[in-house]
């Protein structure tokens, strides 16, 4: 038995194709912005830039990339 | 003084036919003198070298100017070179180079442009000045360094029995090989002087060869296989005159044939020998303290511009008289980076070609990539590079490039016919940056056409990328020979600091490569001010080693972009729905707004989308460029 055998017994799971984000499309999230053919679109649009700001700085180092810290148990 | 009168002649049908043991009694040496940058080697000296070794002649090389740079100061020498305008390197060589006739004897050029002279002498060599005035040092280096080091130089044991010197000219190599040449036919007057290079293209070869008594021959144009013919016909004692590419003086003419085809196969040119340069500079103490690896191999992909071949960019002076784009082969190329590395011990590479063959995107690169090899790659390359091909670049190893921006007006760019707009030139720095490659590039104004309203809209936008990698600098443009606006510009004279340097009998409308102009249609200095002002801030902002940040983080239906780009005006947007999904859309490439209709499944329409990418605009997080908008926040994470 190689490897990938024991892989597929394993999860036994069959291949699909995955779409990231195919609710994202006016469904769910969008539900925040009238979508084409809404009357009140306009607004829609505006309001969202007007409340989307948020003042403050990030500290560059908050959160490292390449750096994990191993504690002693 | 000679004036001979100009004839250009058919070329010879046929190389002359010479034993090949008889070249062995012509000794040739290749020479590059100051001011040659001194941190690599030349490859004109490494290429040509090799060349002629394969003919069978005895061939040395010299970086003589690695000796002028160890008797003045590396920090004053690359202060010197790196300063093009007003010609002060030549203008140190002009009295040994023409002797009695050198036009400023007694230093006017110091006075004359002391406000553009004035930051010289502050090289950074810890001390180096002795504590005197740039004029005082400059007059130094002209009247003591100068001779001391020709004399030393032609007083040299090496140059007995040589039957030949080979001069490379770029830039402001000529007044001192014109000393050198001078010095040497007045020790061994039967030595032949050969020059080539860039500073002989077109007709400024012949008139090189017409004015100045230490120039036997010119090679105009490549000199790959019109080099070793010429040398054929000295050996073979046949006139020289018919040989395609060369010039020389015959009686009371200069005669000169036109070039033969520029060579096709540059497959069949070997790999540059720089063995000379790495012996030398070590010896000199000239190499980096790490040791070798720190140098840059100078390496040639390609010649000529497939872009030029097509659209001469209006300000371009490269390519005189070869524009034709030919290139190694993948495979040759990859097999050069192994053969060099392994000789050199040097995993750096600096290539000079004028635009990288975007073939290699396919078929050099990956095979780099793939290989894991850790090359320093640099490249100049077209502005208009997608993200995968940055993105493919940075994996081979190309950790820099030079990808002749020179504006962020699509109007602007649309006048030098540059084919690439400013949406491309902007996305470009973006990905560069994401990538982690350094860019070379500066803004160039000055072009005829242009309006005020292109510069406010410039300097309106620069405070907006302050997060991507800033120019050099913002200046104007030069004339340049070879350039279409060189043709262009009917009042244009040759740079005033030319008759400083050469005496009166060079007819410098001939011989000059840089022209000072009055375009007819160009703007006042005024209008450009905004930019200069804008430019330098960024500079600035770069320079105290803070780096701006403009940041997204994305999943579908949500965008958060991270200002921090204007310490005090930090903050974070958040977009839900539609807005994210378009900011997001319009990261990769410009794009116009019909185009994010269709990405979004008509989730917002046309007249939203315009209207989001005006209001993205107005902050600072978007572009707009005609009809396309890009988004000027990089993503944030790892680049993958």
């Amino acid at each position: 038995m190689t490897m990938s055998d024991a892989t597929k017994r394993t999860t036994g799971r069959r291949s699909t194709a995955v779409l990231l984000g195919g609710l994202a499309a006016g469904a769910v999230l969008g539900a925040a912005l009238g979508v084409a053919g809404d009357t009140a679109g306009d607004t829609s649009v505006k309001d969202q830039f007007r409340s989307a700001f948020t003042p403050g700085a990030v500290e560059a180092e908050s959160l490292p990339m390449n750096r994990i810290v191993v504690t002693e148990p | 003084m000679i004036s001979p009168a100009l004839r250009i002649t058919p070329a010879a049908p046929d190389p002359v036919e010479v034993d090949p043991a008889a070249r062995a009694g012509w000794p040739v040496v290749l020479v590059s003198m100051p001011f040659m940058d001194i941190d690599w080697p030349s490859i004109q000296l490494g290429l040509l070298g090799e060349i002629v070794r394969g003919h069978g002649f005895p061939v040395r090389t010299l970086h003589a100017n690695l000796d002028f740079a160890v008797r003045i100061g590396a920090g004053w020498y690359r202060q010197l070179g790196g300063r093009k305008a007003r010609l002060v390197a030549e203008w140190l060589f002009s009295v040994e180079a023409f002797g009695p006739e050198a036009p400023d004897q007694d230093g006017r050029l110091l006075d004359d442009f002391a406000a553009e002279l004035a930051d010289l002498g502050d090289d950074g060599d810890g001390g180096d000045s002795g504590g005197r005035d740039w004029r005082e040092r400059l007059l130094h280096t002209r009247r003591v360094d100068v001779p001391a080091y020709l004399d030393r130089l032609a007083a040299d044991p090496m140059w007995d029995g040589v039957k030949v010197v080979g001069f490379t000219s770029t830039f402001q190599q000529n007044a001192a090989s014109f000393a050198l040449a001078r010095r040497l036919k007045r020790d061994h007057p039967e030595m032949v002087t050969i020059f080539g290079g860039a500073n002989f293209d077109g007709e400024m070869g012949p008139e090189w060869v017409r004015a100045v008594p230490g120039v036997d021959y010119a090679v105009v144009g490549e000199a790959d296989t019109a080099l070793p013919r010429l040398l054929d016909r000295l050996v073979a004692g046949a006139p020289a005159a018919a040989e395609p590419g060369v010039t020389c003086r015959v009686g009371d003419e200069v005669v000169t044939t036109a070039p033969a085809p520029p060579l096709r196969q540059l497959d069949d040119l070997p790999a540059p020998d720089y063995t000379e340069y790495f012996e030398r500079a070590g010896r000199l103490g000239l190499l980096p303290r790490t040791g070798p690896g720190g140098v840059p191999i100078p390496f040639e992909s390609s010649r000529g511009c497939w872009w030029g071949e097509k659209h001469h960019c209006t300000f371009c002076g490269l390519n005189g008289s070869t524009m034709l784009f030919r290139a190694k082969s993948p495979q040759r190329m990859a097999d050069e980076f192994v053969t060099q590395a392994r000789r050199y011990h040097s995993f750096r590479f600096h290539g000079v070609d004028n635009i990288v063959d975007m073939g290699y995107l396919k078929d050099l690169f990956p095979v780099l990539a793939a290989g894991g090899v850790t090359y320093q790659i640099f490249y100049e390359v077209k502005a208009n590079l997608t993200r995968a091909q940055v993105r493919t670049l940075a994996q081979a190893g190309v950790t820099q490039i030079q990808p002749g921006i020179e504006s962020l007006s699509s109007r602007v760019l649309r006048l030098m016919r540059k084919g690439a707009r400013a949406a491309q030139n902007i996305n470009l720095l973006r990905w560069a940056a994401y990538y982690g490659v350094e860019v070379g590039w500066n803004l160039l104004y000055g072009f005829p056409g242009e309006t005020e309203q292109d510069y406010a809209e410039q300097a309106a936008l620069l405070p907006h990328l302050v997060h991507l990698q800033p120019p050099t600098g913002a200046g104007r443009l030069w004339i340049e020979r070879f350039s279409p606006l060189f043709g262009q510009s009917p009042s244009r004279t040759p740079e005033a600091s030319y008759r400083y340097v050469y005496p009166p009998t060079v007819d410098l409308a001939k011989a000059a490569y840089f022209f000072e102009y009055d375009l007819p249609g160009a703007l006042p200095q005024s209008a450009y001010s905004a930019l200069v002002k804008e430019t330098a801030a960024w500079v600035d902002t770069w320079s105290t080693g803070r780096r701006p940040a403009l940041t997204y983080w994305s999943s579908p239906g949500l965008v958060q972009i991270y200002d921090g780009r204007h310490p005090g005006a930090e903050g974070t947007y958040t977009f839900e729905g539609p807005l994210a999904d378009l900011y997001a859309a319009c990261s990769d490439r410009p794009i116009a707004a019909t185009a994010v209709h269709e990405r979004l499944g008509g989730s917002l329409t046309v007249a939203q989308i315009h209207e989001a990418f005006h209001e993205f605009a107005d902050r600072g997080l978007m572009v707009l460029d005609e009809s396309l908008a890009l988004a000027l926040a990089l993503p944030a994470g790892p680049p993958r």
